[in-house]
Parts: structure tokens; sequence; C-alpha cells
């Protein structure tokens, strides 16, 4: 049996193909998902992510220039900014939800999925696992492409604006997130965890 | 097919392994034996800290709107913008689509967070019996939407690089923005401690 966990209802397990997702009857609640290559799939995915979080934060998204000066821009531009204004709580929140919580949950999930997929255990599974789940609504990174948007509009007006490089892969890192996130299935993972212990 | 719930089971909230209840002696405390996780069947004290969080928010979001999220000091003068004003301006820039979302995510978005939480723990508080299919979805979309409220402050951290550039002459972020940023932590935090679950024990005690 399992539990529904809006509104704990008890529900038979669900007979899902892959790629197919069950709602609870009662609250309409997500109940149960079978992602099609929980494992592998997922792995995948997630080493992708780790690439382009290094890429995303190396090369500059945004150029600046008025008058013959220029100015390049990372994530870390404007937590420094802010830093170096006396707001350091806001600089610190934001380089955690646009750099740390991404970047710690693609290694947390790293971290279980690289021994599962060799059939093996890491130790402190459950840790592990629990660690990338509470990062998961502190990872802002679709936020932040949207400002990164806004921000293009309105700093037009003030300076000649500019995509670089960095924002092709600020794109590409916000959808391989989102598939990752999408693909990860912590039933399928606990249900393999099991079979091998 | 689903079964009327059954009171002797607890579910894990990490690894949702279904346990079947035992009774403990008070102060003790039962762990799952899968993941390792302490076992609760609700979240615990979960209206007191969800109560505690909304009202530390609550409290935040009086200055965050009253005071400028933004200090420019351009050729003009100091110009100051609070949430509010700033979204006025750029309408009256004639940049609706743009004022729309920093609108909605930042004014729209908190207000009714507050707003359905409270709403959510005063229902639950006083057995409410009305509509908890919705109000369950209202708590799921509380918990969705929630996050995009931090959008003013990452255009702010956006702009604030400008100042190296020497356009204008400063950009400072406001004592607003710090509020601001508290006010969607607290509520994160806030949502996540409550337990929607609590919605539905209501129904099942009058049954």
């Amino acid at each position: 049996l399992i539990a529904c966990e809006f509104c704990d209802l008890l529900h038979r397990p669900p007979q899902l193909r892959p790629g197919q997702k069950a709602y609870c009857s009662r609250c309409s609640g997500l109940l149960a998902k079978a992602s099609r290559n929980p494992i592998q799939g997922t792995l995948a995915l997630a080493l992708a992510a780790l690439m382009l979080l290094l890429l995303a934060n190396v090369f500059p998204f945004l150029h600046f220039s008025l008058e013959g000066q220029a100015q390049e821009n990372r994530i870390v531009t404007g937590v420094l900014g802010l830093w170096a204004a006396g707001q350091g709580g806001l600089a610190a929140l934001i380089l955690f939800t646009t750099v740390l919580a991404p970047a710690l949950r693609t290694l947390g999930l790293l971290y279980v999925l690289l021994p599962l997929a060799l059939d093996r255990v890491p130790p402190g599974v459950a840790g592990a696992l629990r660690f990338q789940e509470g990062l998961v609504s502190w990872a802002m990174l679709d936020v932040y492409m949207l400002a990164l948007l806004v921000a293009l509009v309105k700093l037009a007006q003030m300076a000649e604006v500019k995509l670089e490089l960095g924002a092709f892969f600020f794109v590409a890192l916000f959808v391989m997130l989102t598939l990752m996130g999408a693909a990860y299935d912590r039933a399928a993972l606990w249900d393999r965890v099991e079979e091998l212990r | 097919m689903t079964e009327p719930r059954a009171a002797g089971f607890v579910r894990c909230n990490s690894c949702e392994r279904l346990w079947s209840a035992i009774d403990l002696p008070p102060g003790a405390h039962a762990y799952c034996r899968r993941c390792g996780a302490a076992l609760a069947r609700r979240k615990p004290n979960s209206l007191a800290r969800a109560w505690a969080l909304l009202i530390a928010a609550a409290i935040c979001y009086v200055p965050a709107n009253l005071f400028p999220v933004m200090v420019v000091a351009g050729p003009g003068g100091n110009e100051a913008d609070t949430i509010l004003s700033g979204v006025q301006a750029m309408f009256a820039a004639g940049w609706y689509v743009i004022g729309s979302l920093i609108f909605f995510a930042s004014i729209t978005v908190p207000v009714l967070k507050l707003l359905s939480l409270f709403g959510l723990l005063v229902s639950v508080q006083r057995g409410s019996r009305w509509n908890p299919r919705d109000r369950t979805r209202l708590y799921r979309i509380v918990e969705v939407v929630g996050r995009w409220s931090m959008l003013d402050m990452f255009v702010v951290s956006l702009t604030v690089a400008l100042v190296q550039l020497g356009v204008v002459a400063s950009v400072e972020p406001g004592i607003g923005a710090s509020f601001f940023a508290a006010v969607v932590v607290l509520t994160m935090f806030a949502a996540s401690s409550f337990d929607p679950r609590l919605i539905w024990d209501a129904m099942e005690e009058s049954e």
C-alpha cells in the first residue's frame, strides 16, 4: 500500500507504464510516477547539468557597454556588487539560490546515482537523497532566467546590453535541470536500493 | 483503487515507505527502517511552526513595501524605488509586459501567499470541513508559485552591476530588498511546515 503525501488516503500501488503518472483520487495530488529510465536517464542528465553548471558560471552572460567602457557579467558579479554595498544577507541568498543549491542538488544526486548505476549502494544514501530533495525548492535558476530577460529590457535604457555565450549555457542548464527534476523518481531509487541491499 | 484510510499506518515523510503504526511510550521515537528518518504521523508542531513563520513574514512585509528596494544616484539626484513605485514607473514608461511580470511576482504572489497560508491555518484550526480538495490544491499552488517572488531581487542583483560601469554614480540595494527577501524565505519555510493532511483529519474525525 502507499499513502497520498497530501491527504494520507491509502491506495494500492498503481501499475504504471513508463512515463505515466498517478494522481490521488481524493485530493488530486501527485501520487506516483514511473520515470522512463530512473537511474541511467537521470544520471545522464545530472552529468550534463554538472558540466553546464561550470560553463554557465565561468562564461559571462551579459555585456554592458557605454561610451567606450565595457563590463562583463556573471552571476557572481551581482553577488559581489551586493556584498560591496553592504547587503551581505541578500548576496548570500542570491548566491545560494542561483549557484549553490542547483550545484549541491546535482552533486547529491550524482553521489547516489553513480553507484546505483554500477549496482552498488553508496554509504549514507538516505542522507544524500534527503539532502538533495531539501534543495529542490531553493534552486531558482528558472526565476533567474526570467530576471535576466527583465534586466535585458530594463537596462537597455541605460547602456548597451548584449547577451553573450554564457547566456546560451544558462538556457541549456535550465533545460537540463528541468529534465533532471522531471526524471527524478524517488520511489524507483528506493526500490533499487532495497533490491541491492 | 482506493480504500478508506486506516489509522493504523504511518508514512515515512522522507522515503514514502508505509509502516504499520505501533504504540510508543511518551517521549519515545520510531525511526524508518529503510531510510532512518524519524517517523511522525503528521509534520511535528506543524501549526505552531507555520503560524510563527507566517506572522514573522507578515511583519517583514510592511517594511518590505515601505522602504526602497533600490536607490539609484544619477546625475538628476537620488531616485529611490519601492516595489510599488518601481512597478508604477514601468507602466508609466509603457513597459506593460515587464511591469505586469514584476507586479505578479512581487505583489500578487506574496500577498496571495500570505493570505492563503493564513486562510489555511485558520480553517484547519477551526476544524473546517469546507472544500478540502480545493484547499489542498491551494496549498500545492502556494508551494510551487512562492519562489517566483524572488524575481525582483534577482533583477536588483543584475542592476547593481551597472555601478562599476559608471553609468550612474551608484546603485544601492535598499533595506526594503532585505525585508522582501526575508518575506520570501519565511513564507517558503511556513509553507513547508504546514501539513496538508491536517485539512483531511477534520473530515475523518466527524465521519
